[in-house]
């Protein structure tokens, strides 16, 4: 088969001359990366999933007992057949040696005492109920004193202002009424005795 | 708001606490060590309200107690002591096949 003859026309020349320029010119074709070991996802990375810190904590603790659960069933998973009743014996020694391995793998042996939980989870519930009723409180009684003070005329309250709460003026008059004797009448009833000379 | 918690997180709690057994089912746990593993998650979780939801998940059918031969008089084994595996029911409603109003957070 013989190579058909170029018929060099000055087109065709100009033609052959810009393609070779052009492949002389072009960038080199990019490396094709052979796929390493490492870059490849292995068994070990799909189950492993993402880092634990790029989870939220609840999933986080489920990927945690998910692997404690795997872990324990496929060493000692084949002792809950002993779960029998006549073999309760082996059942309490499997419960106890998984419930130490349970401890060991969720990182529970260098924990806090149950009892010291107890108490400081106790302690600090209350330390909440407190600091949420004194919210309550400081909320009724600036809502108290917003009311009174612009219901005052005018009035203007230092004590409320410095944080201080005193008796509304007309209180005495109100004991006075219920009562039939006033916070002053006590106190110089009070004096009076004293001062007077034991016989 | 029942004693202090919400009922989300109420039934997150009891969620938590179904999903927690379910991770190691057929096997048992303590509701001592079940308590401790779920105050990573909840550190406001109180060991009173914790024994009653786990009181409320076995009349539920979804935690059985599981009695060894080391607790002598079960009646009197302490409720941190008592073992509790998932129900078959329990599998269930872990795994979404059934569906519980109370327990869906």
């Amino acid at each position: 088969m013989t190579a058909r003859a170029r018929t060099s026309t000055p087109k065709k020349a100009a033609t052959r001359k810009k393609a070779a320029t052009r492949k002389k010119c072009a960038k080199p074709a990019p490396r094709r990366k052979t796929a390493t070991p490492r870059e490849t996802e292995t068994r070990d990375t799909a189950i492993r999933g993402p880092a634990a810190d790029e989870v939220g904590p609840l999933t986080a603790y489920r990927m945690r007992m998910r692997l404690v659960g795997d872990l324990l069933n496929a060493s000692v998973g084949e002792l809950v057949d002993c779960g029998s009743g006549s073999d309760r014996v082996g059942r309490g020694a499997y419960l106890h040696i998984m419930g130490q391995v349970f401890e060991a793998l969720d990182g529970l042996t260098q924990a806090v005492p149950l009892d010291d939980l107890v108490r400081l989870s106790r302690v600090v519930a209350e330390q909440r109920r407190a600091e949420l009723n004194t919210r309550k409180v400081e909320a009724i009684v600036s809502q108290a004193r917003a009311t009174r003070g612009s219901s005052n005329n005018g009035e203007t309250d230092q004590s409320a202002t410095n944080g201080e709460y005193r008796l509304p003026a007309h209180f005495n008059e109100m004991v006075r009424q219920l009562y039939g004797v006033t916070l002053a009448d006590d106190a110089n009833t009070e004096s009076a005795n004293e001062s007077e000379p034991r016989p | 708001m029942a004693n202090g918690r919400t009922a989300s997180e109420i039934k997150r709690i009891r969620t938590e606490a179904v999903v927690a057994l379910k991770m190691l089912y057929p096997a048992a746990l303590q509701a001592e060590q079940l308590f401790r593993s779920l105050l990573g998650l909840f550190p406001a979780l109180e060991w009173d309200h914790f024994r009653r939801d786990l009181a409320y998940l076995c009349e539920k059918g979804y935690l059985q107690r599981v009695v060894a031969e080391l607790e002598g008089d079960e009646r009197l084994t302490a409720w941190r002591r008592r073992w509790f595996r998932l129900t078959s029911r329990g599998v269930e409603l872990a795994d979404h096949v059934i569906q519980d109003p109370a327990m869906d957070p």
